[in-house]
Parts: structure tokens; sequence; C-alpha cells
């Protein structure tokens, strides 16, 4: 279709901002934004927690609390200004014309009506169209949805739903009524990694059948990088840069945007080789907004006007747009195409020398099965049939001194459960597990005190993770004086130490978990979990509830005292690049079993087990030249108390080779030193395959 | 080749309520000629366009200056709009070619586009056609421009297109019409691609009863 | 050089700590006094607090003194608020009544505010049958409607102050097991309680250092209302006859011995009733408003 016009753009926002008033002032969370979607655009707009993104959707569509004010520019909408229109006219544009997603479908779903009631409702109450054609129209857009089996979905309640389907649905019923702009405000984050490949393509092909606009608000570049045209970058309630999405990825030139390219891990690096460079300092809160150029204070550019003179958006180029005094000196100071990071001082050295002794943890045929409650009265009396949710269901390997296992695998996979049965705060059912030469089957109530000082954890929440009642000093005081019976006197020295150890200076002794931030709260977390100099530490998912830039002064936080206190790490998580960047072992785990162990690096180049490869395919890059093949699987993950018999992986892979992989469980194919797979492919087949990834660096 | 594919999906609407002045400062705005007016949603209630905006003196005569111009500023789009069963309309899966008959037999510029319950889907304009055209000719892409005139029979055109097909040219573009003021002719325009001015002379010329009526490089 | 910096410290510190607990009650009363309806009730109870405590400089009659000459007499000069059939002052018995009720209501609250939070800590934390078991037993008892079950432990253990706490205790504790209970079930997922078992930490200091302080604060709230059910239930085991025996300036004794003489001496009976119910609301007003800030305030 020609475009040689270029039509009115659908949403064109104007110098927005938006403000809440709190009883402590007006607090400014939006400041300075403007950009314009045209139809069958998808503008990605991306930046940590508290840049205002979601604001700024709220502004659009009119969800802003009642405190909320937008004080400054204009929202064009359809051509329309939507400031200073009646309620009415609003309604009009924004309820027929405009549709939301957000973060959880699950709240977006009435949990009393059938989905099919739910979608049809719209249709029937707003266009008072009749049921049965109302039911035909919901049908047809399951189906475009990609749902399977939609005739049976109509009849089920949302919670019946899984997560990646419950999304489809809001995601349908938006498009319902067929919407000019299509507002998602980070609809994959609470999702699989490869559910959410799946909807990431499913927005994809929406936007060409619809010609809708979208705006997808994330702050996952991976992400923003697979779906968008044009990314718009904020930071503390301001837009900082905009431009197409290769170009921004290519060659991004606001020191922001720069800074936070480099700290996430791309998939394919490891940290013997290269570095994440956190962002230093902390985002501003907006009470107190610097003069001049809010970055400023953690610029690594920065110069004397950018401290005094507040910079405006500007075009560096003609579809280029940078909020920064010095672009043109940071285009110009070597063609900024984001060299492959060089390891710099900063690389962390492993010792070699404890390859030859025995495995610090080791695990045999492990088995936690967590027993189901039945509800019929014969298993009151203790007769009825136990039904077991086989969570960890004959895991086996070893980890020796000072080297990371990293765990990957989806929700439900067991890899939570494996970290409790370790540290001991869930009964294994059978198997054997030795640490240090003891056994520790037992739980963690049963196990002296000695052991339990050298096997400790950091857990993934960092609201939770620490006593609200206590300060930090005394929390982190406390292992101290309870593990290594430390005198008063001393510990008070040695939780100093340790909190300089985590880069936190002392005055954060007496503070609250309150007052701290989501890093800062993590960081303690480690501070009390090293304390007592344990020899292993198990990190379930420490860093995915936290911004990027904080994720990487966290995780070089770990390498660092992993380094120093020469402790052994088991890493949990869900993040694949993550876990390759960290880990020297990666075990990549589904529905309770083992599918693949090994070296990260053989991990993550073929031989492939395909489900390994099925989630490196799912992986959303940051790098929007990098290939990557699509290899989608259908169904949902089967339910843990019934798996599926012989290799538990059959029922959705997209290799499979015949009855061989439901009767029999698979062995385990020795593909390399200390490199495992367990399927019933051939080695020779599997090593035929190509790389799933190939970085546009390579 | 459907309007469906071709039509603006999500074109500017406006309200029965909206008066006429802000209704000229869109349009004026957003440079669009068209506006399809709407209620309870998307459905159609009527459509204004440019002229139609425009005011007939002989309302105005029996008016004084104030009269005319609290008048001109109560004015509302549903005092001049074309009202909806007055609204020539297409459906979205209606062919590319009917949406012309339609604009060319009624004289209209504009087709809304709408589903069984008079809801809008889109709106299909005589610019939108003729970009169409545009492509459709080729006329974007480069290639050699030839128009063949052919007798006005079976499986003629079929010989023209297996020759060039024959020696493995490209044809960006293909187009055919009776020929003007010779009924029992026809006149294929083809764009060719790979081919040299020489062999394709000589490849058409080939063809008995085939005939060249213009050619150029484009 | 160091022993010269920590001995500086050292008394720095625990200026620094005193310091940080009149800030905190400060705080406190900041919340209470950024309410209108808590700051109602305190006065109330306030109030009534002063009587109790200054009772002998308020009055120069004794509770118990009787004054044949004046029975059953209305307000005068002589007896502000009038006497009742025996001749007794009623300012006097009123103020000194408050006396009992302020030293017996909070006691009984406190005591079932151990019980019930220990009973349910150890319920919500242990799970399993213990749980079972301890929910069971709480259960039973709420089963019996309130009254009956001061009924009975009166009069199986005969009327006297203890008694009385003991009653109130029992039939208070189940309710406040049961909330901390369910606040416990709620924290016990936090990860923090998890980092404490993986420190080894034995169950008692899980449940009364890690988890209890997260727990106080409905705690607190639900305990002051209960201060206020406890006045009440005081005074209607008096009533019934069930409190502390004669001549003890117990209210609610002081309206049921009233009420035989009501056609003639209203006054016997209602001032200790007045009594009652302004403590009461008092205390409801108080709890309410504490619990209206503490929410807005999180």
């Amino acid at each position: 279709m020609s475009d040689k016009r270029r039509p009115r753009p659908v949403l064109k926002i104007d110098r927005l901002a938006i403000l809440y008033e709190t009883r402590k002032g007006d607090v400014s969370a939006v400041r300075d934004v403007s950009f314009a979607i045209h139809r069958g655009e998808v503008l990605g707009l991306v930046g940590e927690s508290g840049c205002g993104k979601s604001t700024v959707a709220f502004g659009i569509a009119n969800f802003l609390d009642r405190n909320g004010k937008i004080v400054n520019g204009s929202i064009l909408f359809q051509g329309q200004e939507l400031r200073g229109r009646s309620k009415e006219t609003l309604r009009h544009l924004r309820g027929n014309q405009m549709s939301m997603v957000y973060q959880d479908p699950l709240s977006a779903l009435n949990p009393c009506l059938r989905i099919g009631k739910q979608m049809a409702e719209t249709l029937i109450v707003h266009k008072n169209m009749k049921t049965g054609k109302a039911q035909a129209k919901c049908l047809e857009m399951l189906k475009r949805v990609y749902m399977p089996d939609p005739m049976t979905m109509l009849a089920r309640y949302p919670h019946q739903l899984s997560g990646g389907q419950q999304q489809r649905v809001v995601i349908g019923m938006a498009l319902l009524n067929n919407p000019a702009l299509l507002i998602t405000d980070e609809p994959t984050t609470a999702l699989d990694v490869t559910v959410e490949a799946g909807v990431l393509d499913l927005i994809s092909d929406l936007r060409t059948d619809f010609d809708t606009a979208i705006l997808y608000i994330s702050h996952n570049l991976g992400v923003i990088a697979s779906v968008s045209d044009r990314v718009g970058v904020m930071y503390t309630g301001e837009l900082v840069e905009q431009a197409p999405v290769n170009t921004i990825f290519a060659t991004p030139l606001h020191p922001y945007t720069l800074a936070l390219m480099e700290c996430v891990p791309r998939l394919g690096e490891s940290k013997d080789l290269s570095y994440l460079p956190p962002i230093r300092g902390r985002v501003p809160s907006p009470m107190n907004i610097p003069p001049g150029c809010v970055f400023e204070p953690r610029c690594d550019y920065a110069r004397d006007i950018c401290r005094v003179k507040h910079p405006q958006l500007r075009q560096i180029a003609e579809d280029h747009a940078i909020r920064c005094h010095l672009a043109e000196r940071i285009a110009s100071n070597g063609a900024k195409k984001l060299k492959k990071r060089t390891p710099a001082e900063q690389t962390i050295t492993l010792e070699t020398t404890y390859d030859t002794e025995e495995p610090i943890l080791r695990a045999d045929k492990l088995k936690t099965y967590y027993t189901q409650r039945s509800n019929s009265v014969l298993s009151l009396i203790g007769l009825g049939t136990k039904r077991h949710v086989k969570a960890v269901d004959d895991i086996s390997f070893k980890l020796r001194r000072a080297r990371t296992l990293g765990v990957v695998g989806e929700s439900g996979c067991g890899k939570s459960t494996l970290a409790k049965t370790i540290v001991g705060l869930e009964s294994p059912h059978d198997g054997e597990m030795e640490f240090l030469g003891l056994d520790i089957m037992k739980p963690v109530r049963n196990r002296g005190d000695a052991l339990i000082r050298e096997l400790q954890m950091i857990f993934q929440n960092p609201d939770s993770t620490l006593n609200p009642s206590f300060s930090v000093g005394h929390q982190i005081g406390r292992p101290l004086r309870r593990l290594r019976r430390i005198s008063r006197h001393e510990a008070r020295k040695e939780v100093n130490r340790l909190l300089e150890a985590v880069r936190l200076n002392g005055s954060y002794y007496n503070r609250v978990p309150r007052q701290l931030s989501g890093g800062e709260k993590q960081r303690v977390a480690l501070a009390r979990a090293v304390a007592a100099h344990p020899k292993l530490v198990l990190c379930d998912e420490p860093t995915s509830s936290l911004d990027v830039s904080v994720q990487a002064a966290i995780l070089n936080l770990l390498l660092e005292l992993q380094q120093e206190f020469e402790i052994t790490m088991v890493f949990i998580s869900h993040d694949l690049s993550v876990v390759r960047f960290f880990s020297d072992f990666v075990a990549v785990m589904y529905l309770g079993k083992v599918c693949e162990i090994g070296p990260a690096e053989a991990i993550y180049s073929p031989p492939y087990h395909p489900y390994t490869e099925a989630l490196l395919s799912a992986v959303p890059i940051p790098d929007p030249l990098a290939k990557q093949k699509a290899i989608r699987l259908s169904g949902a993950v089967p339910s843990a108390l019934d798996p599926p018999t012989g290799c538990r992986f059959h029922t959705r892979c997209p290799r499979l080779i015949g009855d061989i992989c439901a009767e029999k469980e698979p062995p385990g194919a020795d593909a390399g030193p200390d490199h495992k797979i367990y399927c019933h492919i051939p080695l020779t087949e599997l090593r035929d395959v190509e790389p799933v990834v190939t970085l546009s660096e390579d | 080749m459907l309007v469906r594919d071709y039509m603006t999906k999500h074109p500017m609407m406006v309200e029965p309520e909206m008066r006429v002045l802000d209704a000229q400062r869109a349009m004026g705005e957003n440079d669009v000629r068209h506006l399809p007016v709407v209620k309870q949603g998307k459905r159609l209630a009527g459509l204004v366009s440019r002229g139609r905006l425009l005011i007939h003196p002989a309302k105005l005569e029996s008016l004084n200056v104030w009269e005319i111009s609290r008048y001109v500023s109560d004015l509302k789009l549903k005092d001049v709009m074309v009202p909806a069963q007055d609204v020539i309309v297409i459906d979205k899966m209606a062919p590319l070619e009917e949406a012309a008959r339609i604009m060319v037999n009624n004289k209209v510029r504009c087709l809304p586009v709408v589903d069984e319950d008079g809801n809008i889907e889109g709106i299909i304009t005589k610019a939108d056609l003729l970009a169409q055209l545009m492509e459709m000719l080729g006329a974007r892409r480069s290639g050699i421009r030839v128009t063949v005139r052919m007798p006005n029979a079976d499986g003629e055109a079929a010989r023209l297109m297996h020759a060039v097909g024959a020696k493995g040219w490209k044809i960006p573009a293909i187009c055919g019409v009776p020929s003007p003021r010779k009924p029992d002719m026809w006149d294929a325009m083809i764009k060719v691609r790979d081919a040299s001015r020489q062999e394709l002379i000589a490849v058409i010329e080939g063809l008995e009863n085939h005939e060249i009526v213009d050619l150029r490089e484009t | 050089m160091a022993s010269d910096e920590s001995k500086l410290k050292r008394p720095i510190k625990r200026y620094a700590m005193r310091h940080t607990i009149w800030r905190r009650v400060r705080g406190l009363f900041a919340i209470i006094a950024s309410s209108r309806v808590a700051m109602i009730g305190l006065t109330l109870v306030g109030l009534w607090v002063f009587f109790a405590v200054f009772a002998p400089l308020l009055s120069p009659y004794g509770p118990t003194e009787q004054d044949r000459y004046a029975m059953n007499e209305g307000p005068s000069l002589r007896h502000i608020l009038g006497t009742d059939h025996l001749g007794r002052d009623l300012w006097t018995r009123v103020i000194y009544g408050a006396r009992t009720i302020l030293v017996l209501a909070p006691l009984a609250v406190l005591s079932a505010l151990v019980i019930g939070t220990t009973l349910g800590l150890t319920g919500g934390y242990f799970g399993g049958w213990i749980d079972e078991v301890v929910m069971r037993v709480l259960d039973a008892i709420m089963a019996f409607p309130p009254i009956l079950l001061y009924l009975i432990i009166i009069v199986a253990l005969g009327p006297s102050a203890l008694n009385v706490v003991l009653a109130i205790t029992i039939t208070g504790a189940p309710g406040i097991a049961r909330l901390v209970r369910s606040m416990t079930l709620d924290i016990r997922t936090r990860e923090y309680i998890a980092a404490a078992e993986l420190r080894g930490e034995n169950p008692l200091y899980i449940m009364f250092v890690e988890i209890l302080p997260n727990a106080r604060g409905p705690v607190i709230v639900d305990a002051m209302l209960r201060i206020g059910y406890a006045v009440f239930a005081i005074g209607t085991l008096g009533f019934l006859g069930l409190g502390l025996p004669p001549p003890s300036p117990d209210w609610g004794s002081m309206v049921a011995t009233g009420r035989q003489y009501i056609y003639i001496n209203i006054w016997a009976v209602l001032w200790p009733s007045i009594a009652i119910s302004s403590l009461v609301i008092g205390l409801n007003l108080f709890a309410d408003g504490l619990r209206e800030e503490s929410m807005r305030y999180q």
C-alpha cells in the first residue's frame, strides 16, 4: 500500500505533563512527553519503574486516580483534542476507539462470568447486537487470537484458563470494538517466556490485520525490540530519546539509553568475558528533581552545561529525537555501534584448582512430592488414594566448589521446590542429597547449626525478604550472633564491614526496610545471607522484580561476593540471558525433570534438547537485527499431578519422533564433558541443528 | 483486491452534536475532506464533506448580522449532514471496482464502509482508488512499459503472457482494457523487467496479430 | 582512641535509644491527635481515669459510708448526684467504681491478649494437627453465648474480682486468637520467616520475635475495643449479681440494687448507667479513631 502522503497520526501527544496531588505536595509523574503513533504502528515506550510510562497511558485512557491531573500539553486522538472536552465526548471517543490491556489479565476479567458471556457483553450492550450474533463474533475473535479449542473456552470461567490464555482473551476483548488505538501496559510481564513469545507474535499479527495503532509499554528491552516499530525511552517523567527500533538499538545516543543497553546481559555473554556496567546513583525522587538535565548526576558524559540548563527534546536526524546537550558529541565519538563488551579489569577469574576436588553438593535421584489433600471422605480416614504433585522428580547433579549452577525453567517446573529442598524448607520424598559430605535429606529444623551456617538463601521478593519491624543493622547482625556466636560489639563492626561489601554506607545501619528501595533491600538480604560466611548460597530469582539497572548492580555484587568469600552458588531464574551470564553450569528443568544439564556455553549452542531450543527461541532479545528461530510450543504445561508418561515434554515437543517418546523415559546422552541431554533423538541429529539465535554482531 | 484491504480503517469520526465550526476546523487541521458522523458507538448517522459545510446564502438572506453569527455558531452537524439513509455505503468485502463504479455512477467521492449493523469499519475515497490505480499500473516500478493491441478473442492474452514468461522476464504490472474506439480489439499493458527493448519488441512482433501501440521505458 | 570513642558513644547511644522511644510515643500521639474521633474518645476515657486516680480527693465521703438521714435523695448541695437507698453518696460510689472497673477491664483484656496471642501464634505457625486442635477448642468456647459462659464460670467459681477477670479472659481469648492466627497465617508466607527458619531459629523465637511485632497493629486496635466490651461485661455481670460482692461500688450491681427503688429514686440507677455507657463509648471511639488513623497511615 502506498504511503506517499503520511496519514495523520492516530495519537499525537505534545508536551504532556501529569501530576499527582499527595499529602506531601504535588508530585510530577510525567513532565514532558511528546510522541505520535500512526495506524498499524507499534510504539514501544520503555523505562524503569517510576519513569511515568504507565501514568502516560492512564492519562491518555483517562484512568488517572482522583488525585491525578493533566496540567500541560495536548492529547490529539483521531484528530480531536482530548483535553478540555466534555465528559460525554470523551467517553464516546475513548470508549469506542481506544482499548487498554494491563499486566494482570485476571484482574481485567470478571471471575463470576463465563468467558463467552463477558466477551459478548460489550457487543450486546454497546452495539445492540443479538446474542447469537455476538457469540459468533466472539468465537471468531477467539480464533483470531489463536486460542486453542475456542468453543470450549467460551464456556469456561477465567480461573480455569492459564495466564497466557487469559491474556489472549483480554486482548481479544480489547479488539472486539475494533479500536483505533490499543494501549498495552506490560501485558506479558507475568507470563512465562514461551507463552510470552506467543502473545507477542499475536500482537504483531493483529496490528497488520486490524491496522490498530499500538502503544506498547514495557521495561523489558528484549520485548520492545521484538515488537516495536519505533521506541521511546523515558526517564523520570521525560521522554529522552525516540527513534525507529533499529536505530535505537544500533546507535543509541542518549547516555541513559546507552547505559540501559549496556547493563542488560545479552544472550551469549558470560561473566568471564564481559561485565555489566550498572548505572551509578539512584533515580531522583520526584520531590527532588535536579535542575538542568535530570540524568546528569548519573551520567558519565556530563558537562557543566548539563548541570545548569535543562535540555529540550530535539530532532537530531529525520526520525531521531533526543534530549541531550551532548548528543552530537556522543554520536561522533566512535560511531556508537554497541561494541561487544570487553571485560576490562573487573573480570572475575575463577580458580580452577577446585576442579579436582569432590563436588560440594551432590544430588542423586532426588524426589520431592507434595501430597495433594483430597477432599473425599475416604481420605479423612486415611484410606483414599494419595495423589502427589511431583514437583521434583528424579533429579541428579553435582556441583563443585566456587562454581555456579544455574537452573532455568518456566513456572511449574520445580526449580523453586528444588531450591527449597536443598536448603531444607521442604522435605524430600526419596533419593540422596549430600553437602560437604554430609547427608542433608532432612528438613532444616533437624539440621545442626554447623550445617545451617554453610547453606543460605536469597529470595525473590525484596519487599518481603526483610522483617519490617527491625532495623537493617539488627537483621544483618542476627545471623552473626546466632550462627557465628559473635559478641554484640564485634557484630556491630562486622555488620558495617558487610554493609560496605554490599555497597551501602554506614548510615543504613539504623534504617528500617520501609525506607529502602527494592535494590537496597536486596543488598541487605545479600549481606544477611553471606554474614555467616556460608559455603553455598541459593539465589531464587533474586533480580526478577528489580529494574534492569539495579539487576546489573546486584549481579555484579553477587559475583564480587562470590569471589571474595569463595561461595558456591545455585542461581535460579526464568531469565535465560541472566542465567547464561551468571552461571558456569546450567540445568534446564521441565515439570520436575532435568532436560539438559551442562556447561553454560554448551547449553546455549547446539546440540539442544528440544525444550531448550524452544526456550531459546522464545527469549526476547534486545537486538532487533538478531536472527532467532521461532519455535512455538502448542498446548499448555501439563499438570504436575498427572504428568505425561515417558518423556514429560512429549506432549508439546516439536521434534517428537514417535511412540517411544510417550512410552519410555529418555536416557541421558553424553553430549560433551559434563553435558547430558535427556532425549530419545540421537545426538548426531541434534548436533546438526542450526543455532537458535544468531546475534547481529556475530 | 477488496475494499477491506485498501480502505482507511480508523477514520476520524465526529458526533451529530458537534458544531459546524468545530468540524470545519478539524477538517482543516487534519486535512480530511469527509467526516463520517456517528452515534451510539460507531453507528453511521450521516456524512459531511467540505462542500456541505458551506452555508447556502439563501438561508442567511433574511437574517441580520447578529442573527447570522448566532445561527452560524449554533449550527450543528446534524443540521447539515447527509443523513444515514441517504448516504451511499459499501461493504468491506466488495471488490475495488465496485467501489469505483458506485462512485462514478452516483458522483460521490467518498464511501463509508459499514457492516450489517450500520457500524463504520472504515472509509474509502476517490483518493484511495487513485492511489491504488497508480499501484496497479506499476507507477512506482521501473521497467519497460508496453501496450499491446490484440484481437478480443480467447487465448490471446495468454499467448502474450506465455511468450514473455517463457523468456524468464519479470512482470511487475499487468492491466487490460478493451481498446478505445475499437470494440473488437483489446489492449494489454504490461511492464517488463530484465528485458532489453529489442528483445521485447522481437518477442511481441513474433506473435501474430499482436501490435505494439506504445512502448516506453520507465 | 577507639576506647575513648566507644566511651563517648555509649551514653550517646542510650540517649539515642530513649530518644527513639520518645519519638515513637510522640508519633503514636500524633496519630491519635489527628483523628477527632479518637480525641473525643481519649477525653472521655481520660476523664474517668482522672476521677478514678484522684477519687479520694474529689469526694469527702467514702464509698461505703452510709447516711441514714439521707436515703434515696436526689441531687443536692451535700450530695451532688444524690444518694442510694442506704444513704451512700452516689458521686463517691461512681468514682470509686471507676477504680475497680479501670483496673479489672484492662487486666482482663491483657490476660486474654496474652493467652489468645500465644494460642493464635501457635496454631497459625505450626499448622497441621496442632492448629486443628487449638481451633476446635476455641470454636467450642466460642459456641457458648458469652453471657452464658460468664454465668457458668462465676457460678462455678464464686463471685470475686479474680473470677470476673478469668471469665472475661476465657470469653475474649478465642476472638483474639482467631485474629492473631489469621495474621500469622499470612505473615508466615513471607520470605523473612523462611530466612529465619534457615538460620535455625527455634519456633518460639520465630513466633514471638519475627511474627508478633508485625501482627501487632490490628491486634492492638482489637484489644482497645475489647476493653470497652470488658467494661460492659463487668457491668453486666454486676447487674446480674455475678460481679464483685457488695458493698463494693461496682457500677453494675449499683444499677441492679437501684432498680428496686427506681420509682422513687431514679438517680441511683441513672448515674451508674451513664457512667458505664460513657466509658464504653469513650473506649470505642478511641479504638475506632485509632483504627482509622492506622489504616490511613499505612
